[in-house]
Parts: C-alpha cells; structure tokens; sequence
C-alpha cells in the first residue's frame, strides 16, 4: 500500500506541540487531535518551570502560536478517537469531534459571550479553585480561540446567541465524524495528577488548607484564581508555614504504584521557591525521601533553594496530618533523627501529587491496539524508546514514562524522527504551496497608506471610538483610505482588504486591531496575494494597548489609539519592501560522535536517503557503550551495539572518518564545510554538508578518591561490571561495599552523573543473581532511580542488598589496615558503622571531556555550560538545537544520560536536521540586520553580542592616498539574522540598521508622537 | 530653505527660557560671509588638512563655493560635520582664517534654522554629549562616582586647589582603565599639596563637546555659569586638569564669555603644574622600573594645547623639557615624523563621525609611533582613547603601550623634602 504524507498526533500538550510542529516544519500534513478546547496541556496551566524560574506560559504560548498558525497543522480541538484501520504507512483513523455548540470557524474568541453569560461553571483550568461563564475559552492564550458551551451548565438563555456579533453561536451543531488517512499516529496524551483522597491519613478532600501542588501552582500564578496572592483556601489568609510532602502517590508499591514520578522532587523546589520569592514571610518545608535532582543543572537548583531561599528539606515522609479544628492548621507527624516522632503546625500542606496514566489511557490503547506497561503506561522498549507495540504508532512525552518538559521535548522530536524515518517517501506529498502573483514594484512611487481598524467585536470597539479613530486617521497625511471593521481577521475581511488595495492602490497597509503575535502573518500574506511586499504592513496593537489597559478611561483610551496610528502612519511611510533570501542547502549531515547516539542519528539520516559524514575520533565506533553489557532492566547492549554498527558500516549513505579530527569547521546552516583528518595516515579530507549534529559523548571520571590505583580490591563500576559478565570472579567474593557519588556532586564537579544509582543497582542485582550469598552494601546520598527505575531499586531491597546513606559533609572512609579493607561510614540516623569488605566498587560519574569540548565549542562557535557540557539554545524548551541555527546536540555531550535517553535525543537531533535538510531552500527573513559598511570600524561588539552567529568579521583593505590599511569589515549573514537587533545597540557608531527598525522609522514614529495633533 | 550666511536674528523660543542669549554674541557671528572674505584662495589649508588625506574634504573650496553661492551643495554633502576642527589649517593660513571656528559657527547656524543636525554621526550614540546636555537641567542633582579616588588621597569639597576630573569616570563604563587617568593624576597632585584637593562630586561638564562638535551653544553656556558658580562656591583659585579639552575650553573659551574667569581662576594642565613644581624644586624624578634599560618613548601632543591654543599658552616645550630630563633616568625621548603644531589628528573630535576614515588617521598615527618608541605619551584622554581603539585591532601595534602623561608620570615623581636642603639627599 502507497505511503501517506500524513500523521495523525494524539494530544495537544508540549509533547504533541513539539511533534506536530516537527514534522509539519518537514513536509507532512498533521492533525493534532486534542480532547480539551485548547493546545497547551499542564505546561500551560503552571506557573514558572524549574531550574530558569522561566514563566511556562510565556515560553509556551509562542509556541501554541506557532502551531496555531503552521499552514500544515490541523488542529482538532475537544476530539476523540474511535477507530483504527490500515497498517505502517497508510492508516485509517476514524475520530468524533464534540460539538462546541458554536461554529469554530466564525467565532473570534472577542469573549463578548462570557461576559453576557449569566451562568457559573466550574474553572478546570484553574484547578477549581475558582468558577468562570458556561461559555468560555480554557484559558486567555488557548489555541485556536475559540470559546465553548458547558453543556451541563448552559440554561440555553440565548444570551450569547444574542450578543455575538459573528454569528457563531448555534446550540443545534452536533458532534461530527471525521475520518483521516494517515501513514503514522504518535500518541501523547500525558499524564494526570494523581488523586491523593484515598491517602486518608493527610485529609485532602476533608482538611481545607490540604491542597495539591498543581492547585498550589494555579495558586502562584498571575493568572490564577487569586492573581498570584498566596492565600489558603480555609479563611484566605497568607500561610506563613507551607509543608510540602513528596512522593504522594509515587513510590508506593502498596498503592500499586511502585514508580518514581521523576519531577515532583523538582517542582516541589521550584513551588517552594517561588513562594518564597512571592511572599518572603513564607517559610517552605519539604519533607522528602531521597532529592532526586538528577537532571541537567537540577542540583544547583536545590542548593540555591537551601541556601540562598532558605527552604528546608527533612528526609522524612509524613506519617498522618490532623486538623486544629478552630484555625484549620494543620497538625504534621513526622520521625525526627533520633528516631522520636514529633509534630509541627504548619498553615498549609501542599501534596506534591505524582504522575498517572491518563485516564483514558486504557481505552485508547485499546482502541490503537498497542500494549501498556505493568504501571498503565505506554509500553516502550530501551533500543526503540518511542515506539509502541503497534508498529507505525508511536510515543512520547508522560505517557510513556513520567518526565519533565525537556525530556518531553526531546522525546516528541525523536518521535517525530522515527516517523520520518517510516514515511520520508511520502514527504511534501499531502502539503500545498500557494501560487502567489508576481510582487509589484511600488519603491518610486510616493506612499499610499490604507489603514483597516478592527472593533473585535466589542473587545476594542466597546472602549475606543472606532469610527472616530477612522475619521482621525483620513487626515493623516498619506493615508489614502481607512475604514473599520467588525473583525479585520474574518475570512471575509481578508478579502475586502485586497479589493480595497486594489481599488485605491495601496501600497503600504496598516491594520489596527489586536497583537502581531498572533495576526501580523495573516495579513502580511493576505497582502502578499494581491502583489504588494509582505513587509509594507504595520500592526497597532490597539486592543492591549489601548482597549484593554485604559478599559475605564474610553476617551484617553481613544486619544492613545489616534497616537498610535499617527506614529504607524509615520512609520508606515517610511517603509520600503524588503526582500527574503533564498539560501540553498546542501543536503548531507556532519555526525560528530561515533558511540550510540552518533550512530543512531546517522542511521536515522541515511534511512531517509541522506548522506552522512560519521566522524569518530577512535579507532572503532561504540563509544562509551562499548563498556556496557546490560541495562538496568537487562536488555543486551553488547548485541544491539553489534548490530547498530553492522548496519551503519554496509549502509552506503554513511561515509565513517575513524581515528579522525576535525580541524576546522566554516559555513552556516545549509552551506557548512568542515576539514577532517582520519585515519592511520591522517588523510586529510574537506566534506560540505548542511548540517551538524554534535554527539561527541563523555567519558567516565578517574578517581582520585579512596585509593582507587594503589589497591586492585578497588575498582569502578565499570571494571566491576565487565569481571562480572566475563570473569568468575564474583563467585567466590563474600562482600563487596559500593560508594556512589565518586566524582558526582562533588567541589569539581558539582551536578549529578544521573546514571551511578541504576548502574550500582544493575550490577548489584547481577552480583547477587551469580552469587546469591554475596553480602552488598551501597553507601549512596540519594538513591536517584527515577521513573520505572524504581522498581529496580525495590528489588534490590528485596534481594537483601543494604543501602546505607551517607551525608556529603561526612563521606565514608577507607583504611586498609593489614591488608584488610576497612570503610567507616556516618549514617545520619544510626552514626557511625564499619565495613570490611573484600572489594570496592566506586561509582564514578560521567565528566565531559574539557579540552575536546573546549576546542570543538570554539570552532562551532557554540556555548558550553560550567561543567563543560554542551549548552543547548534553551534548556526547558529547546533541548536539542543551539542558538546557532543547522548545528544540534545529543547524547552524553549535552549531559549525563542512559542509552535509552541517548537514542531518543539523537532520534530527535535527527528530526531537527531533517527539517533543513529536506528543504531545498531556506528562506531568510527580511527584517534582518544590516551594515552600513563604510562607517564600520571593526570594532567587533556586534560579533560579540550576536547569539546567533551570524556576524563575520570580514578584513578589507582600504586605500588612501599615500598609504593602505586592511580594516575589518562587520558582515551580517541574513540566513543566520534573526533580527533581534542586539548588535544594532551594541554598535558604537550606530552603522548597523535593524531593517524597518531603522533611524528611519522610529525617529518619524518619536517625531509623530511629539507633534500633538 | 534656510541658509547659512543668511543673517538671522537669534530666535528667543529656539532658545528658550535661558538668558544665555547675552552670552551668544559672544561667541557667535551671525555674518559668516564676513569671515570667509578674507580667503583668497591660496589653499595651503587644503594641503595640510588632516581629513583631505582621507576623504575629499577641502577647506578652501568649501569657502569658495560658499561665498559663491554653492552652499547647499555643501551643507547637502554633510561635509561641515566631517570637520576634524584639528585646527591645522589655520597654522598655516597666512590670512588667519579661523576655519574650524567658522565650521563651528555653520554648526550652529544649521541647528538653529533647522537645515541639518548631527545626530546621527555623533559616535557611542551620542551618550557623551548627551550627558553633558542633561547636567543643563536644574531637575538633575549631579552625583559623580568618587569610588575611583584612590587610597590614601586626601579629598575634600572645599579649598584653593581643585583637581578637575571631567568626564574619565563616565567612560569607564564603555571604556575601561579611564580612571586610571584620574587616579595618577589625583595621586600627583595629593602628594604635591599640603592641604586636601578639591573633587568635587557635583562637577559639571566643561561643554568642549557640545560647544565644537554638536554646536549647542545654549547648553554650553548654561554648563558654564554651573562650574563657574561651583568654582567660587567651593572657594577655588587653582584649576588643575588633565584633559586638553578641559584646558582649552577653561584657559580660552571660558573667558570669552565670562570676562572675570582668568582673572579669578588660574588654570593649569597637569604637565604645566608638573614642569611649575619641577622647576621650583619641588619635585624630581626617579626611575621607577628596576631595569636600566632605555625605554624609547613618544609624545603625541593633542591639537587642544597644541595648534589650538594662542603661541603664549602652547603646552609643547614644557612638556618636552621634562621628557628630555628624563633620559637622566633611562626614558629616551624620540620625535614622531609629525610633532608639535603638525602632530597628525587621532582621527575624531567630539565624538563626530568615528568611520574607516579616521580610523585610517588613526592607524598613520601608530604607524609613525612605532617608529620611534614602545610607549606614546599623550595628554588628551580622548587621544589615549582613539588610539587605544585602534590599537586593539592591529597585532603590529601591539607592542606600542599608549599611555596618558600622568600614567606615565605618576610613579616617578618624588618629592622633594622642603625641609631639607637641595641636593643633600
């Protein structure tokens, strides 16, 4: 059966976001199916994410933009699915879109309706903390903007009907059968908060200031029910005391569930944080198990929270919480270090909820026919992370295993490469290209300005004077025609502009309605398709800016919008059309990196029939996993890796450079060119290619702690592991004790290896199968098995091996007094213990390799974080790609992480590059930044602001008249310009022009705004 | 459109609400055709202007084409901001066109009537003078970072003797080091007095900048009644400076408009007090390295106390006579191939049109300096500046350290003991 360039996405979250945008960006048509009324997820109900303090919904939203208006994304919003047919490739998949009972398509989102609406319901989104009209959007920025009938609330008054003016009300539209065809389905329905009402012993549901900590976090939120006051819910009064307690409804095996929900150890900090910045007479208390910060940077996170926020951590969890029935404060039993159980009062408990699969989970599985794991979750393998058991139907984000936002991210781009890698056949089939008209040339003539201004329903027009505004603006001088319009973003209206254009032959256009965020593009191509330069329109944000801000000042209101748009006029008339740039791309990838995700990433390319340069600095490709045997759950890595490497070598797209070194690396995204030296005889080699996946990987720390070196009873992890899978060695061994944290979290290097705790377990748990009355004790900090991990970590127990946790002020201690090893470990609850084992394990951690990292950093001209990983363009929502556009990270390179994880990012480096490298061309923007060359003095700040690269330092000589000087030359690469105009500030002598940003336009915009009308 | 040797009457709303207008006529002629007359064209002040080497930019047909009626063909090619004011054409102009004064003037009078503003070539911005405007404002309370006076410095905000700083602690933030100007100078001063120096943490721009580059006249006028009412609030009699501009603008242009200024002040260059003490007796100097090689060593001497100052008040050979001593303890005094009156420019005045071309003035400069010696002395902050900048793009220069006079001076000088007989030590 043919292949169709279609897929069908399966949840709106950041993690279906992330893979529809993915692969509509690489030629496919996608639907996005959404059960809610919007995109966006739990993302867009937090307050700030960890460890940026980032605020979610300002990181998100431009996003949900972005999805909302990608020309090859469907979005289906309050959608379920009913149906699968087919197979890999060309899939039939029946769904039911619920009825709004309005049309989608007329209604503006002006919310004119529910204000109208005499009816309460309840606010989901806000956690129920708070109610809003039984018609309503699900939150401010949802996406698409479509307000929706509650249908159990709506009295059917006919309020609504009545005052909406674009007629999208109608109560009779039914739910509507959709049918798709599609070749892939990715499934990422997330998670929901568990419900910690059956744990009576902490009284949410019955004790008022008892709350979750996704209700604490609509609580922090601007947005919130209480607009970012902390108050408690019992008599709204500040909580001086917040306790919040961890793992609820997390690591609980008599609950059956036994896993680590991975985040709530983090947010937990972050809410705690917050809080505390908040309101600083807030004094936070979590009480924990282990600190699970096992991720990038996550540590010191926790450290600034403790020591510069001054939250406070117990390692308890807490037995029971009873009420104080006259101030509803709550009283919290806890076991204190001496082993006395005491209580404390605090004003409100927060319970950090764990993470579940969703509830419907189970149906869809059905439904799809794939298989869910013991927990409910998606059942995914180690080699094939976003792969359900369903072939052509694939995973990512929550659903497969509880995660945070980056790891999400990544996951949903190695799903949308695992895709690709399914359907590049079919690419660009099922996506249309809009056949525009020739542009005209208006640069000689004088400007004619039409001006479109927007009443959105009575969003705007119920505050400013619209038809005033109008009148105002025909004496403008240059403005040739201006009218107003009920919505200027209808469909109809689109139209009326273009007639209008050409009635009165406009050649600059200015609309004045809501934010360009959301709408500039609609009428920059609206324009375009009747022949006028996309950049002679000009945006006036007169809802925000004018309608909303001064809603109870109408006239002042009206008097600013008239400013407004007599400095757009100004602008406008200063305008000139500016042309894109077409860049070709030559479509071949450079993999730095031969271990697993070098190789994972190559493969993934060349499946798709794209040529890779694989360029690996040893002699033999596998990298670090060459050390490894099995994983955690005992999967077998020596024979994967076999394979992996048998089918990169015969695959004829993949050009391998072993024993190699890159020397030099020039170019820009689509155009790079790289010089390589490989092999015995260092041949020298120059390849060009588009792109550049950095998967350089890490390399294990060399102790210098506990004698390692001086003694063979004293060994890493890894050497403990390869006696164990090809030596007897362990047999007759009696007692072996493991430190963990060697060289993690420590003075230099201070982040956790992420990796340690699963591997002492794994190979502890491998130990005891060989050798059932082999004695083990792992002294550990926290015990970090995250996830499914868990379970591991539970049977480990189970199996009788002994933890014993040591804390960092006081770690354990090695003496080997006649020939017997002797470690003395401080136990924080028990004191001091001897051990006398025959070996000792070290769990060392994972460094990055600094002067490698250093040198290639300079020559990529990319960033490193300060433990010398690779630093990525953003950590929460752009894990994989750097500011510097064509050039993407993966693997250990960008931090510590499993080979599941390495698969998956390297799958997702992989989607990112396949963006560039199945276009033919790349268009640059043409608000770019530019330089006025002669008044450049080289000086070179620009080149040293500019976080995208794309400022070149040209030299050029100058002659004079009795002598010559070479003088460096700024030169801005306008495929790299992302317009931000850092480097326009930053230049001295004011000679780099920000395109329509220029002196030009906003000195006539200042001018216009101090001439009084 | 409004022309330059039109004569207007001084508009009073252009102007505003200030009395500065008594001050104008002071220093502004309306008549510029007046000034011009006098040429009759030999153009020797076009063979020797400094920016002609670079551009096309020549005096003498710039005045020919306006007294004949070209002129806004010259005010259209911008070329009256391009002036480096260097004053080296009036060294050799044998009918004593002042030209730069008459640029000034044309600045001036194209502000004033609207015709042209500068705004856009003025460099970093135009921060520097704007700064220098906003010290007009009475709203503004003046409080100067003092965090670079040195330790050990005694400092006060009354007395005979002040250290006037100007505007190296303002730089310091784009242009790092400049307070090391103000510290080695403030340091040569303290161990000279006996009573604290005057800083004052209220000092006003001198207005150099506003007054020769951008042509505001009013803020310049209203910046001076400032520091002239601060000067005689604090009880001053001596002015030391370290910066030329700060020189001239107190030595020459201050007292056109404010009769009295010479008379109640006396001010001095640094390198005027130094040579002043030295050969009173109160000062030696000592070679402060522990080497004894010979250091060759440059001057550049900065238009402001060179060609722009009357043949009286010229800071050229004291200077000289110092650096010549200084042989006695290892610096060996070179010439550059242009010194005194025809040193070349550093390429920018007043912060106008920093480009390609007056970095080329720039790199001539280095090239002439490395020539003769590893360090250049100079005793303009902006020169130290410019060059500097240069410097920092060239590796061939690397080698040549640019330093201010008081840089350069600061740990050689030794005090000689009154107490004590001369030369008994």
């Amino acid at each position: 059966m043919e292949k169709v360039g279609a897929v069908l996405v399966i949840g709106g979250g950041i993690a279906g976001i992330q893979t529809s945008i993915d692969l509509a960006d690489s030629g496919y048509k996608v639907y996005l199916a959404e059960s809610t009324t919007s995109i966006g997820g739990v993302m867009s109900q937090l307050d700030k994410t960890f460890p940026t303090n980032d605020c979610a919904i300002c990181i998100l939203a431009p996003k949900l933009v972005e999805t909302g208006r990608h020309e090859n994304i469907d979005i289906l919003i309050n959608t379920s699915i009913d149906k699968i047919d087919g197979e890999p490739g060309n899939f039939n998949v029946e769904l039911t879109q619920g009825t709004l009972r309005l049309d989608q398509s007329k209604c503006t989102g002006c919310g004119l309706c529910a204000q109208e609406c005499p009816i309460e319901a309840i606010d989901f989104f806000n956690e129920k903390l708070s109610n809003k009209a039984a018609i309503s959007v699900k939150f401010p920025q949802a996406v698409p903007l479509v307000f929706s009938i509650n249908k159990e609330k709506c009295i059917g008054c006919g309020m609504c009907k009545g005052i909406c003016k674009a007629k999208a009300i109608n109560y009779e539209i039914q739910d509507k059968e959709i049918s798709l065809n599609v070749g892939a389905v990715v499934v990422a329905t997330g998670f929901d908060e568990y419900d910690p009402t059956p744990l009576t012993q902490y009284g949410y549901g019955k004790y008022l200031n008892v709350i979750t900590s996704i209700e604490f976090e609509r609580i922090l939120s601007a947005s919130g029910p209480h607009s970012g006051l902390i108050i408690r819910p019992s008599d709204g009064t500040i909580p001086k005391k917040i306790a919040f307690l961890h793992c609820i409804g997390s690591r609980d095996r008599s609950k059956g569930i036994e896993y680590c929900s991975s985040v709530c150890c983090m947010y937990t900090t972050k809410e705690a944080v917050i809080a505390k910045e908040h309101m600083d007479i807030i004094k936070p208390t979590i009480f924990t198990m282990d600190i699970r910060a096992y991720g990038k940077d996550f540590d010191k996170y926790i450290e600034r929270a403790r020591d510069e926020y001054g939250v406070r951590y117990i390692r308890r969890r807490i037995s029971y919480i009873k009420e104080i029935p006259n101030s509803k404060d709550l009283r919290v039993y806890y076991e204190n270090e001496n082993g006395k159980i005491v209580e404390e009062i605090f004003n409100l408990v927060v319970l950090s909820v764990g993470m579940q699969p969703n509830q419907k989970a189970k149906e869809l599985a059905q439904v799809l026919n794939f298989e869910l794991n013991e927990y409910g979750f998606c059942k995914t393998e180690t080699f094939s992370p976003v792969e359900t058991s369903k072939p052509g139907i694939y995973v990512c984000g929550a659903f497969a295993a509880p995660k945070d936002i980056p790891e999400t991210v990544i996951e949903a781009s190695a799903a949308a490469g695992r895709v690709n890698v399914l359907l590049s056949e079919a690419r660009n089939k099922l996506v249309s290209k809009k056949e525009l008209p020739n542009e005209l040339d208006v640069s000689n003539q004088p400007p004619r300005i039409g001006v479109f201004i927007c009443h959105c329903g009575i969003n705007i027009g119920g505050v400013v004077n619209v038809p005033n505004v109008v009148e105002y603006v025909k004496t403008l001088p240059d403005v040739v025609y201006a009218e107003h319009n009920l919505y200027t973003c209808s469909a109809d209206t689109q139209t009326n502009i273009k007639e209008k254009i050409e009635k009165n032959q406009l050649n600059r256009v200015i609309v004045a309605s809501c934010t360009p965020r959301t709408h500039e593009a609609l009428f920059q191509a609206t324009i375009r398709e009747v022949g006028l330069n996309k950049y002679l329109f000009e945006m006036v944000n007169i809802r925000d800016q004018c309608s909303w801000v001064h809603m109870h000042e109408p006239e002042l209101a009206t008097a600013k919008s008239k400013d407004l748009l007599r400095m757009s006029v100004a602008k406008a008339s200063q305008l000139i059309p500016l042309q894109e740039q077409e860049i070709s791309v030559i479509n071949k990838g450079l993999i730095i990196g031969g271990g697993v995700s070098g190789m994972s990433a190559a493969l993934n390319l060349a499946s798709q029939g794209f040529e890779v340069f694989l360029v690996e600095k040893e002699d033999s490709l596998g990298g670090i996993a060459k050390n490894l045997y099995t994983t955690l759950e005992n999967d077998n890595i020596q024979e994967y890796l076999r394979n992996l490497i048998k089918e990169i070598e015969k695959n004829q797209l993949i050009q391998i450079f072993k024993n190699a070194q890159i020397n030099s690396i020039s170019g820009y995204i689509g155009n790079f060119s790289t010089n390589v030296t490989y092999g015995n005889n260092k041949k020298s080699v120059d390849v060009d290619h588009g792109i550049i996946i950095v998967a350089t990987g890490a390399k294990e720390y060399q102790p210098k702690e506990y004698k390692f070196g001086q003694d063979q009873r004293i060994i890493t992890q890894t050497n403990f592991e390869k006696d164990l899978f090809t030596t007897d060695k362990i047999k007759d061994l009696k007692s072996i004790v493991m430190i963990q944290c060697v060289g993690s979290r420590s003075k230099e290097h201070p982040y956790c290896s992420r990796v340690c705790c699963s591997e002492a377990i794994k190979n502890a748990l491998k130990a005891k199968e060989i050798n059932p009355n082999l004695e083990i004790v792992i002294l550990y900090r926290d015990i970090r098995t995250y996830g499914f991990k868990e379970k591991f970590y539970n049977s480990a127990r189970d199996k009788k091996i002994v933890f014993i946790r040591y804390d960092e002020t006081n770690p354990p201690e090695l003496k080997i007094k006649s020939n017997q090893l002797e470690i003395t470990v401080n136990n924080p609850d028990l004191g001091k213990l001897e051990i006398y084992p025959e070996l000792i394990v070290l769990s060392t951690g994972i460094v990055a390799p600094i002067k490698e990292n250093e040198e290639l950093a300079k020559m990529l001209k990319v960033p490193l974080n300060e433990d010398k990983f690779f630093l990525e363009a953003h950590v929460k929502l752009r894990p994989i790609d750097f500011a510097t556009d064509g050039i993407y990270l993966c693997g250990c390179a960008h931090s510590p992480k499993d080979l599941r994880e390495s698969i998956t990012q390297s799958n997702g480096a992989a989607a990112q590059a396949v963006k560039i490298l199945s276009a033919e061309k790349i268009v640059t923007s043409g608000l770019v930044a530019a330089v006025i060359e002669e008044n450049c003095i080289g000086c070179g700040s620009c080149f040293e602001v500019c976080q995208f690269n794309a400022i070149e330092l040209i030299e050029q000589v100058r002659e004079f008249e009795d002598f010559n000087i070479t003088i460096r030359k700024s030169h801005i690469n306008p495929a790299l310009c992302k317009g931000c105009g850092t480097c326009g500030a930053q230049c001295p002598n004011s000679t780099i022009v920000i395109k329509h940003f220029g002196f030009e336009q906003i000195n006539a915009m200042i001018s216009a705004l101090l001439t009084q009308s | 459109m409004n022309r330059i040797t039109e004569l207007e009457k001084l508009k009073k709303e252009k102007i505003g609400k200030t009395d500065s207008n008594l001050y104008i006529g002071k220093i502004y002629e309306p008549d510029l055709v007046n000034l011009l007359k006098k040429c009759y064209q030999c153009a020797r002040c076009s063979g020797v202007c400094q920016i002609s080497k670079v551009q096309k930019f020549t005096p003498s047909r710039i005045i020919q084409m306006i007294l004949e009626g070209f002129e806004d063909e010259i005010i259209n090619s911008q070329v009256l901001w391009d002036c480096l004011m260097c004053n080296s054409c009036l060294q050799h102009c044998p009918k004593d066109i002042n030209f730069a004064d008459i640029v000034r003037i044309a600045r001036y009078k194209m502000r004033l009537n609207d015709i042209q503003n500068p705004d856009r070539s003025i460099a970093h911005k135009g921060i520097y003078p704007l700064m220098s405007e906003l010290m007009v404002q009475d709203n503004i309370n003046i409080e100067r970072p003092l965090d670079w006076i040195p330790k050990g410095c005694n400092v006060s905000n009354k007395g005979e003797i002040l250290y006037y700083v100007g505007c190296l602690p303002f730089f310091n933030y784009e242009f790092e080091g400049s307070t090391s100007i103000a510290e080695s100078t403030l340091k040569i001063i303290c161990q000279l007095e006996r009573d604290p120096v005057v800083v004052l943490k209220n000092e006003t721009c001198c207005g150099h900048d506003l007054y020769w580059g951008q042509a505001k006249f009013e803020a310049f006028i209203e910046l001076g009644k400032k520091n002239l009412s601060n000067f005689e609030d604090a009880g001053i009699k001596t002015i030391i400076t370290a910066c030329a501009e700060c020189y001239r603008t107190f030595k020459i242009d201050y007292p056109n408009i404010f009769e009295e200024f010479n008379n109640k002040f006396e001010v001095k260059h640094i390198i005027e007090y130094i040579f002043d003490k030295w050969k009173q007796g109160e000062v030696q100097f000592k070679n402060p390295n522990e080497s004894n090689d010979v250091i060759p060593f440059t001057y550049h001497d900065p238009c402001r106390l060179s060609r722009f100052l009357p043949k009286e008040n010229k800071v050229i050979e004291n200077v000289r006579e110092i650096f010549k001593h200084l042989k006695t303890i290892g610096y060996d005094f070179k010439e550059m191939e242009h010194n005194k009156e025809n040193s070349y420019c550093c390429g920018v005045n007043s912060w106008m049109n920093c480009n390609e071309k007056s970095k080329a003035l720039r790199y001539k400069r280095l090239l002439e300096a490395k020539a003769v010696g590893t360090k250049m002395i100079t005793s303009c902050p902006k020169c130290r500046m410019h060059l500097r900048c240069l410097k920092k793009d060239y590796e061939d220069f690397s080698s040549i350290d640019i330093i201010d006079f008081s840089e350069f001076l600061v740990d050689m000088i030794e005090v000689v003991n009154s107490n004590e007989p001369k030369g008994e030590k």
